[in-house]
């Protein structure tokens, strides 16, 4: 069955062959929109870091300094601006040797999620397991999360494949079997170590796979099995229970797991309907772990209130809605399903974050795009933004 | 390929909902985080006030306070028990054997006290070592010390401290709620780790210092007070004695004393038993102040006075005595020698028995009651003391037959060493009663006065002038030059005075053979500046005032008089009345 009967596309792809003539007509918005957000997480994380000891300059404290995030986030942006100058349609599976291309990359954020299970990394004890690849220099400051890469992979690739003209979706076996395999090993793999992520790449392969037209027939035997799947990664790791179970008991245990979502809540409290003002932040100073990461939105809402919190939900907001705009005018189905894709998931993102910082979700690890400090978790969704601020090209040159 | 646009909604629905439970936190719970969050972001350090001075009366420092702190330990918060043990009690002169079993014997403890009242030098090297090797859990405490500088001079009045920093006894105890001051605070936002981060200038309150409380007492005074006291009290082997001496035209106690003496800095000692500890709490009872007893002949005075004053005698007038014995009613009073007649001013410097029982008669009960209330008998006097004794005056419906001859020669009354220097005083002043004070002024650590009480307080006119000047200086006078209390004399000065010696009242009788021996004086008799009383309890042997108590009574005079740079009186001549040491009662 061809793959517009059931949704035939309103707007079929426009063939746009210039190579030449190719202008600077990324789309602003995006730009704009993700550069204020990371401007906001570096203040933020500055104010957050400002230790109370004597100043130290040795290369070691430089790179946990945030002056190391304020060099990610530059480098995201520059990396962003140059993705958003690229034509996205060279990610298109338009022919043999690019759809090469994108498995390939997707390959490679399978082997890297993989490669983070087996290299022990020291530096990162954190909660989530292994969750980075280190990069031996820096004394293990720098380090490599291949989850981050594997969420702009996965939208990629699924984008790319599901928009593939000799690919359909709506064969099992040779369609959607496969997809859902070769996704389901990812976020096997990312759900070894980052419950947070591969939840979130779960969702988003099935929105995807919703929106390529996969029959809801597939897409509800590969609910079962991910729920099955789910539940062995529970069951795999005692402290996701402990975490559901914190969330359950309405963060009674004020010492334990709960300690760290109390601490949140009270950072929001603290900070009123307007802050305590920028800079002012008590919780970031060792009370609230994660301050800088997880957990920046509450200190967000601590030095800016409630209402700078709303804020910055509303500027997630725009990036959603200018995501749906450019999805809506991309010129084919693999800009449309890539920005919707993107956009989507850093809105979902977003939302998963607020939700957990605001106890409204148990807590996991899940971080404030672009807002969060993070190494190649900012680089790579700055890629991603890139991407999308691409597909805005594309749009604007077919509404010109 | 489906539609987007619902899935768009979808994840907006998400976002707003996040930013919905944002504000419901806020509305609903906000005020409750906010303070949760100030009870952890603060810590608050509280800094101890000195406690005020007490000064004498020419701003010598009788009590004062030292800063000694005191080094603690959080026991939760070593990491390693015996390193800081090995580190700091070197330090400290401390074992460090013990202080590691206690650190561990402790650890579930948040505070334990290590040393208390360090010196300089010690202090010094502590720091050195708890910075050196970051020992965070060991502290300061600012701790100040209370030093009395003159020893057990005046202990009584002074009182003392507590382990509470509040004052027990004595002025510490009657004045401290303006000696104890207001501490301070510094409240300060901090880490998790409890350092300070920021802090307002509105979270500062510096502490008050306690304030300064002046007294009347003379520390010369007292103390040459307090040295022939004890000497008459061990000549005599007595079992106690007290004095005061006032300042005639003011009515400030110049001193106090009271034998054995009472060490403030050391109130129990160490690992005191509780007989130790009773014994050191009854040393503390200024009984100057606080102690009745009866008066004896040192009462005579008061009674020959009044019946003065009223007209039923005058000086000159001659007394058939008949003695040494006469019944009245059912009732024989005695006197140490037998006289035929006596004049007036002879009864009281020869102290007659039976003369007073004669000029009671004359005054009859009424009069006599009325009277030794005008004198301040049976009242507290308002000194400024905790504990005064307010002596006991039987009710006038109590007062019978007996009481007619009982009182004029000071039986079935008792009173203070302080009651009677002060009431002995109205003589001095030429018939008005003043009320005594021990405490000048309190002035607050600012420097402002709190209270001025440098003034004297006449509390009434008791008698005329014409009286108690001519009690004074022809009755009174005349004991020191040719009656009971010729040790009492001294070189420079006319002494007037009345002995006493009385025997220790138990419950429905007297004591065998135990005596209150008192001299009750001022000088110099035309113009007197000094009054003093001085009682000596149970003295073994001579037992008589003029033996006992007018000695030193004389001694205390003489050198007041010459501290206080009284000029010697031309007029008298004091050659040849020194050296008899013929005593009676």
């Amino acid at each position: 069955m061809p793959r517009t009967a059931a949704q035939p596309d309103p707007r079929p792809a426009l063939q746009v062959n210039d190579a030449a003539g190719a202008g600077m007509l990324y789309d602003g918005t995006v730009v704009f929109l993700v550069g204020l957000l990371m401007t906001l997480g570096v203040v933020i994380v500055f104010s957050a870091s400002v230790g109370v000891g004597p100043l130290n300059l040795s290369i070691e404290t430089l790179l946990h300094s945030p002056l190391r995030h304020a060099a990610f986030a530059l480098t995201a942006f520059i990396g962003m601006l140059i993705v958003a100058h690229m034509d996205y349609r060279a990610l298109a599976c338009t022919t043999p040797r690019r759809a090469f291309v994108v498995l390939t990359i997707f390959g490679v954020a399978v082997m890297l999620q993989a490669a983070a299970l087996i290299i022990p990394d020291r530096a990162a004890g954190g909660i989530g397991g292994q969750r980075s690849v280190p990069i031996p220099i820096g004394g293990g400051a720098l380090s490599f999360q291949p989850a981050e890469f594997g969420k702009v992979a996965l939208v990629l690739a699924l984008a790319g494949l599901l928009t593939c003209r000799w690919f359909s979706i709506r064969s099992f076996l040779r369609g959607f079997l496969p997809v859902v395999l070769c996704c389901g090993l990812l976020i096997g793999l990312t759900g070894l170590a980052d419950f947070g992520t591969a939840a979130l790449l779960g969702v988003m392969t099935l929105i995807l796979l919703i929106l390529g037209g996969a029959r809801w027939l597939h897409l509800a035997a590969m609910a079962l099995a991910g729920a099955g799947a789910g539940a062995i990664l529970i069951l795999a790791a005692p402290y996701r229970i402990e975490r559901i179970r914190t969330f359950l008991s309405g963060a009674a245990d004020e010492a334990g797991s709960g300690y760290q979502i109390r601490q949140s809540l009270i950072a929001i409290g603290s900070g009123g309907w307007w802050g305590r003002g920028l800079g002012a932040s008590v919780q970031s100073y060792g009370y609230l772990p994660q301050a800088n990461n997880d957990f920046v939105f509450a200190v967000i809402c601590e030095e800016l209130g409630v209402i700078g919190g709303i804020g910055v939900i509303g500027v997630f907001l725009l990036l959603l809605f200018r995501g749906l705009f450019l999805a809506r005018q991309a010129p084919d189905a693999f800009g449309r399903l890539l920005a919707t894709g993107l956009a989507v998931m850093i809105g979902l993102q977003a939302a998963f974050n607020v939700g957990v910082v605001t106890h409204a979700l148990p807590t996991k690890g899940i971080s404030l795009p672009f807002v969060s400090e993070g190494g190649s978790g900012i680089v790579f969704l700055g890629l991603g933004a890139g991407l999308l601020a691409a597909v805005g090209r594309g749009a604007a040159r077919r509404s010109a | 390929m489906r539609p987007i646009t619902p899935l768009f909604l979808v994840v907006a629905l998400l976002l707003t909902g996040g930013a919905t439970r944002l504000a419901y936190i806020e509305y609903s719970e906000g005020d409750a985080l906010r303070s949760r969050a100030s009870a952890q972001h603060t810590a608050t350090i509280s800094f101890p006030a000195l406690r005020g001075d007490i000064l004498d009366a020419r701003g010598r420092v009788l009590a004062g306070s030292a800063p000694r702190p005191t080094i603690f330990v959080d026991p939760s918060a070593v990491d390693d028990p015996g390193f800081a043990a090995h580190s700091i009690a070197p330090v400290l002169g401390l074992s460090a054997e013990a202080l590691e079993r206690d650190l561990r014997e402790r650890a579930d403890r948040g505070y334990f006290v290590l040393k208390r009242e360090v010196s300089d030098a010690e202090l010094a090297r502590f720091k050195h070592v708890r910075d050196a090797r970051k020992l965070r859990a060991f502290g300061i405490q600012a701790d100040s010390l209370r030093v009395y500088p003159y020893g057990a001079l005046a202990g009584q009045i002074l009182g003392f401290v507590g382990a509470e920093g509040r004052g027990a006894g004595g002025v510490e105890l009657f004045y401290d709620e303006h000696l104890v001051g207001t501490p301070g605070f510094r409240r300060s936002i901090v880490d998790v780790q409890r350092r300070r981060l920021r802090q307002s200038p509105a979270d500062y309150v510096a502490p008050r210092d306690g304030a300064t409380v002046v007294l009347t007492i003379d520390a010369y005074v007292q103390q040459v007070a307090e040295q022939h006291l004890a000497k008459a009290v061990a000549d005599h082997r007595a079992e106690w004695g007290v004095a005061t001496v006032l300042d005639a035209l003011s009515g400030e106690v110049l001193a106090m004393a009271n034998v054995p003496t009472f060490d403030p800095s050391s109130p129990v000692p160490p690992n005191a038993t509780p007989e130790q500890v009773t014994a050191s709490l009854d040393l503390l009872q200024n009984r100057a102040a606080s102690f009745a007893y009866e008066p004896g002949s040192t009462f005579k005075p008061f009674v020959a006075a009044l019946a003065m004053e009223d007209g039923l005698t005058r000086i000159g007038e001659v007394f058939a005595i008949n003695g040494p014995r006469r019944v009245f009613g059912s009732r024989t009073i005695n006197d140490t020698h037998g006289y035929a007649s006596l004049l007036f001013e002879e009864i009281l410097s020869r102290s007659s028995n039976i003369g007073m029982g004669l000029i009671g008669a004359r005054c009859g009960n009424e009069r006599m009651h009325r009277y030794v209330r005008l004198f301040g008998f049976g009242d507290a006097t308002g000194v400024g003391l905790p504990g005064e004794h307010t002596g006991q005056v039987n009710d006038f419906g109590s007062w019978g037959p007996f009481s007619t001859q009982s009182i004029p020669i000071g039986q079935e009354i008792s009173v203070t060493c302080l009651q009677l220097a002060n009431a002995f005083n109205v003589f001095a002043t030429d018939g008005v009663l003043l009320r005594p004070r021990v405490v000048r002024g309190i002035v607050a650590s600012d420097g402002n006065m709190i209270w001025d009480n440098s003034r004297p307080i006449p509390v009434r006119r008791v008698m005329s002038e014409a009286t108690a000047r001519a009690v004074r200086v022809q009755a009174l006078a005349q004991t020191v030059v040719s009656g009971t209390g010729k040790t009492a004399a001294i070189p420079g000065y006319q002494v007037y005075g009345k002995t006493g010696t009385a025997q220790i009242a138990r419950p429905g009788g007297y004591l065998d053979g135990k005596y209150t021996a008192s001299f009750v004086c001022g000088a110099p008799t035309r113009n007197p500046r000094l009054t003093v009383a001085v009682s000596v309890y149970k003295p073994v042997g001579q037992y008589y005032g003029g033996q006992v108590a007018a000695p030193a009574a004389g001694r205390i005079l003489a050198d007041v008089l010459l501290y206080m740079q009284v000029p010697a009186e031309a007029h008298f001549d004091a050659a040849g009345s020194t050296q008899d040491r013929a005593g009676g009662d």
